[in-house]
């Protein structure tokens, strides 16, 4: 591993993830018209922004990172570094680099656009930010609103660099193993926190393991906490992002280098 | 220095044993040609050597160094495989531009001249190519990313005579000008042979020949004439093979040939590189 490599690696990876900010204003626009187009269709009501639920874009836009980022590691996430002489370490922690600033700028965007949207649908909460605490119970408990804008910013970019771990790790689960392997693993990993849990140890068990779940992300849970623990949250986040980050190097550490097939051959 | 030592290294694959214990040695500045049959294991070591596979046991140093995991190593080592790493969906001048990311001697000018050499559009994609122009894409970038080490492994794969004479003229020129360690795996030997100053024949996994080219193609002979003529003067020497038409016969023979000691009605010719490698990888 070396500084060089990584940040030829890094400057690679940005390069291919260019276009994600665009994408984002894109998409969070679209869906925001889309969506007052399908109520005002559906209800029969005049068209109105104000009927555009933009709560949810907070949460749609680390589904969107997830998404975005196990698609580009899936293409260019060893095998460009393979081909430049870097070695599967440095191609892993250039990943995790590129994914912390891919999700730094995502953070930014969207900690700008929702009070742009809020303008526009008369509504400021998010849904994924309100977990940690409504812009109302952080006023009353005297946060000033640029506060409670970076408060939410930094619960955005923990999370989406989570996220963005999460998606590599993934993607080195498939790209070292076979792909039965891959499927055993992933649905594994899916399987035992939702119906496993459930359906081996019961509803009780499966309702507190999720609460000590929600309990150590620091989530505010209804009419308990009226305010949320965000460091708390952006430590485990920050946390699982590198031991993420620590199993996906270890991992690819001795995978042998998979060729992308082309679809003309 | 760029030297390349490869120490007892073995590779198996499930049942299949792709290298033995091999050890050699690539020196700095010389043009390799790293021969031997489908499945000897010439990729197989190429992409231990680039880091591409792991070996099972032994090491590779570059320079004195370990390049397992090790990108000061690595980063003098580019292979061009034949299989494409880079994204499909990059465009010919984007796969370059990364390539110039890793390699800070790469020459941006002299790849695109290529490309205009060869007809290569470098706005379109990898993925958009034909086979034999995505070749040429990676030769082009290979020849001037400026590693002190490049490995051509079937450089030549599905280019027509044109364009494989083309590639072997560029080879050569940058070589001249710009002295690196080419390794060229091909089975294209004759072809190739013009080029190659050191031959290295690896055969079921196994090392068989390390020597300078000029020493392999003195290694043996041909004689041809009249099968009686030539069975009584191959009977008390080495023989490495025969090819029989008719009442006629070639003989190869190992070692070489004083010209007083070729009996009338017999005529000898040196074997070439290709001829070489063949009845010693048939043997």
């Amino acid at each position: 591993m070396s500084i060089k490599s990584i940040i030829s690696c890094c400057k690679y990876q940005l390069y291919k993830m260019r276009f994600i900010p665009l994408v984002l204003v894109v998409y969070v626009f679209g869906a925001m018209i889309l969506t007052a187009i399908t109520i005002s269709v559906i209800d029969k009501v005049p068209f109105s922004f104000a009927n555009a639920n933009a709560g949810i874009i907070d949460l749609l836009m680390g589904g969107i990172i997830f998404a975005f980022m196990c698609f580009f590691l899936m293409t260019d996430y060893l095998n460009t570094a393979a081909a430049n002489g870097a070695s599967r370490t440095t191609a892993c922690i250039s990943a995790y680099i590129s994914s912390i600033i891919c999700s730094l700028v995502s953070a930014i965007e969207v900690s700008v656009l929702i009070p742009i949207i809020s303008l526009i649908t008369g509504y400021g909460e998010t849904w994924g930010a309100s977990l940690y605490g409504y812009i109302g119970a952080l006023q009353d408990a005297g946060w000033d609103m640029l506060s409670i804008r970076l408060r939410f910013f930094g619960i955005c970019l923990v999370y989406y660099i989570a996220l963005s771990t999460m998606a590599m790790l993934l993607v080195s689960i498939v790209y070292r193993f076979p792909k039965w392997v891959s499927a055993i693993i992933i649905i594994t990993i899916i399987f035992i926190p939702t119906a496993g849990i459930y359906m081996t140890l019961g509803e009780e068990a499966f309702a507190s393991f999720w609460y000590s779940i929600a309990k150590l992300l620091g989530l505010k849970i209804e009419h308990e906490w009226l305010i949320g623990n965000a460091l708390q949250g952006a430590a485990v986040c920050i946390g699982l992002s590198l031991v993420l980050l620590l199993l996906s190097c270890l991992i690819t550490r001795h995978s042998s280098v998979k060729p992308l097939a082309i679809k003309s051959d | 220095m760029s030297v390349i030592e490869v120490k007892n290294v073995t590779k198996i694959y499930g049942k299949t044993v792709a290298l033995h214990d091999v050890s050699l040695t690539f020196k700095e500045n010389c043009i390799y040609g790293l021969l031997g049959r489908n499945g000897a294991g010439k990729s197989t070591m190429l992409n231990i050597i680039s880091g591409r596979a792991f070996a099972d046991s032994g090491e590779v140093l570059i320079d004195g160094v370990s390049a397992k995991g090790n990108d000061s190593a690595l980063g003098k080592v580019h292979m061009m495989g034949e299989q494409l790493l880079y994204n499909p969906a990059l465009k010919v001048k984007e796969m370059f531009k990364t390539a110039s990311w890793f390699y800070p001697d790469f020459d941006m000018d002299y790849a695109l001249n290529l490309c205009d050499e060869y007809k290569l559009e470098p706005k379109k994609k990898l993925a958009k190519l034909s086979t034999g122009y995505r070749t040429i894409a990676k030769a082009v970038n290979a020849l001037a990313c400026g590693a002190p080490i490049v490995f051509f492994d079937e450089p030549v794969l599905g280019l027509d005579a044109n364009h494989r004479d083309m590639f072997y003229k560029q080879l050569i020129k940058r070589y001249n000008e710009r002295p690196a360690t080419y390794v060229i795996s091909t089975h294209l030997i004759e072809e190739a042979a013009g080029l190659i100053e050191r031959a290295v024949v690896i055969k079921e996994g196994q090392l068989l020949l390390d020597k300078e080219a000029d020493e392999v193609r003195s290694m043996g002979y041909s004689v041809s004439g009249k099968a009686e003529d030539v069975d009584s003067f191959a009977k008390d020497k080495e023989l490495m093979g025969e090819d029989v038409l008719g009442g006629l016969k070639t003989a190869y023979i190992k070692g070489s040939l004083e010209a007083a000691e070729l009996p009338e009605g017999l005529s000898a010719e040196p074997m070439n590189l290709q001829n070489i490698f063949i009845h010693l990888t048939n043997s």
